[in-house]
């Protein structure tokens, strides 16, 4: 068990080092130039060239890199070219927005594509199979900005503002209900300051864009445990724990899905990692003030750094939760270890 | 009153090719307390029985029988097939590295079955477990409740079956093909176990396998069937003693004994007919060295003969 838990993290230290590496490296070699966004409008050849040395641009590639590791293992993730604002200090006001709507989606994943791909799983051919089969094509082939449209003309328009439009609290709200930050999760921060009204408007603004982005993880989850029900209920320990008289529940929920699990496990981590960035279009039609927005407005400023140390976060985000669903299986499947 | 009494069982299954006939009418009584063989080739409907009287046939499967009755309880009109399987009748299987669920341990297997069918708190559940693992037969119980399935032997794994089919509290055993899949030195140490379960703990055995010889060495009675249907039952001693169906001579023919050695074996010749499309009279006529002109067109019914012996053949 220790040397199968050292073995993924070592790897997934080498993964971090090699995204670390080319990222930089790409970063540098695309033909546009960093210094002259550095300095502004209109710079003259002076002003850049000062950018330049500035930026330590005119150095040798090997030495920025090694520079560019010394700072971030001192916590500095540099600055931004374009705002000129601490990039740790950014990431730490947008990234929480966007883990709290990826958290949700991702919950939303497992508490309703678990069970119902269960049941779905037990009965297959049933009329649940059936329905959800096409569902859930359904809900992987809608494009995102499309069913968040859609969503927003019916919640919004056609039930007449049932559920907000955008951001993820009311102005109002903000204003005369104020609660201090203290985990950027305004659902968390909303319940430890004891502010009831605010928790509320909270989530009345996160439903929608959870529901956007859950849709496509939903699906996944549901149709993979189904896959991976009807197969272990196929197994020979499934009639024996039957020929036991184990009851169904017990046998459904506890003796196959402890099997099925394993597989959508995997899908999960994915899907988590993935909406990381991946909720971008979210972000942007719900005005969320995300990490995809963000990183977005960098890509089109050519924002070096900001495209560098998101990529390492997201990267960061993407290893631990890969490195979590080994364990997870691990300690689910004990052969995984023997693998 | 015989501990189960099996009249008429016939099971089929709708298949896209058309109705298939598992089972043709068997008739079984098993007493209490006995080791019953239930021998035949592969195909002739020994499993499919076993599961049919635990209820466990899947729903493409029809189960019809003019008598099932286990100690009085009618299993035909079981709406609850909870309150048989486990606690009144079990079932072990062939593989049992397959049948035994990889990701918990044996001791969680075995404490979630004692714990659903007797309610025991923790303490007395472990107890239970650990006796259960001695009675059979591994006697490092308390690490053996901590591994998995898959760091145990075969022998041991199958071992841990039984244990994890008497935990419900079962008085009748279907031990499908036990010892199959294990060698030579394991099988006889499991068919040792099993005839030492049923003078303990005065359990019944429904044995099924397709090895005679596992059949002289354990069983009480034995029934032949063919073809999904019962061809002769006696005691085992009078069956290898006596045997009148040609199908059971054939099979005893063909079984390898000291001091044949250089003997070529005798062989049934043919196949077993086919489920779908069976043909009218004996099923065995097309395969029988003594068939008649009766034996195409009548199928003979099991008639009892002296000692108990019953066989269904056109020659008694």
């Amino acid at each position: 068990m220790l040397i199968y838990l050292l073995r993924r993290l070592l790897l997934a230290i080498l993964v971090i080092v090699s995204v670390s590496v080319v990222t930089f490296f790409v970063a540098r070699v695309i033909p546009s130039d960093p210094a002259a966004l550095y300095a502004g409008q209109r710079p003259t050849s002076d002003q850049i060239a000062a950018a330049r040395e500035r930026l330590e641009l005119d150095q040798p590639l090997y030495n920025q890199y090694f520079r560019f590791v010394r700072d971030i293992l001192k916590g500095d993730l540099g600055t931004s070219y374009k705002t000129k604002h601490a990039i740790l200090a950014d990431i730490k006001t947008f990234l929480p927005a966007t883990l709290e709507l990826v958290i949700a989606s991702t919950l939303m994943a497992i508490i309703i594509g678990i069970p119902v791909g269960v049941l779905a799983g037990a009965k297959h051919g049933g009329w649940l199979d059936q329905t959800t089969r096409i569902l859930s094509i359904a809900g992987v082939s809608f494009p995102t900005f499309w069913l968040a449209l859609v969503l927003q003309l019916f919640f919004f328009g056609t039930l007449h503002r049932l559920f907000p439009l955008s951001s993820r609290i009311s102005n109002n709200v903000a204003l005369f209900n104020s609660f201090p930050a203290v985990t950027g999760f305004y659902l968390i921060d909303t319940l430890l300051a004891g502010n009831f009204i605010a928790w509320r408007d909270a989530v009345w603004h996160i439903i929608l864009p959870t529901l956007t982005l859950a849709t496509y993880p939903i699906s996944l989850t549901l149709r993979m445990t189904r896959a991976a029900m009807v197969e272990t209920l196929s197994e020979k320990y499934i009639t024996a724990a039957r020929a036991q008289g184990l009851p169904e529940r017990d046998i459904l929920f506890r003796y196959a899905l402890k099997n099925a699990i394993v597989p959508t496990l995997t899908v999960l981590g994915l899907s988590f990692a993935y909406s990381l960035t991946g909720a971008f279009l979210v972000e942007v039609i719900f005005s969320w003030p995300g990490l995809g927005k963000y990183v977005t407005d960098a890509i089109f400023n050519v924002d070096f750094p900001v495209i560098v140390a998101v990529t390492l976060i997201v990267t960061l985000f993407f290893v631990s939760i890969n490195l979590f669903v080994d364990i997870i299986q691990a300690f689910l499947d004990p052969r995984v270890v023997l693998r | 009153m015989s501990l189960l009494e099996v009249r008429d069982l016939s099971i089929s299954f709708s298949t896209s090719h058309g109705l298939f006939r598992a089972v043709n009418g068997v008739n079984l009584t098993i007493e209490r307390g006995e080791i019953f063989g239930l021998v035949g080739e592969t195909g002739c409907g020994k499993t499919v029985t076993g599961l049919a009287l635990m209820g466990l046939i899947s729903s493409t499967g029809r189960v019809t029988a003019s008598r099932l009755s286990l100690d009085g309880l009618n299993l035909l009109s079981t709406r609850n097939w909870q309150n048989v399987r486990g606690r009144r009748i079990s079932m072990i299987f062939q593989d049992p590295a397959a049948c035994l669920n990889p990701t918990f341990t044996i001791g969680q297997q075995l404490s979630h079955v004692i714990r659903y069918h007797f309610h025991l708190d923790s303490a007395a559940t472990h107890h239970r477990a650990v006796e259960l693992l001695n009675d059979v037969g591994l006697s490092d119980a308390a690490h053996t409740l901590r591994t998995y399935p898959h760091q145990l032997s075969g022998g041991m794994q199958q071992r841990v079956m039984i244990a994890l089919a008497l935990a419900s509290g079962a008085e009748l055993l279907i031990a499908d093909e036990p010892t199959t899949a294990l060698d030579v030195t394991i099988q006889s140490q499991i068919l040792r176990l099993l005839k030492s379960l049923r003078d303990k703990h005065t359990l019944t055995i429904i044995l099924i396998t397709h090895d005679l010889g596992v059949v002289a060495h354990t069983c009480d009675r034995v029934a032949v069937l063919y073809a999904g249907s019962v061809a002769e039952t006696s005691s085992t001693v009078d069956l290898f003693r006596n045997p009148k169906h040609p199908y059971t001579q054939g099979l005893l023919g063909a079984m390898p004994r000291h001091g044949t050695r250089g003997k070529p074996l005798l062989a049934i010749e043919g196949s077993l007919p086919s489920g779908i499309n069976p043909s009218v009279g004996c099923p065995f006529a097309a395969r029988c060295p003594l068939v008649m002109k009766i034996c195409r067109t009548d199928n003979p019914t099991l008639t009892p003969t002296e000692n108990a012996h019953a066989i269904a053949c056109h020659l008694y």
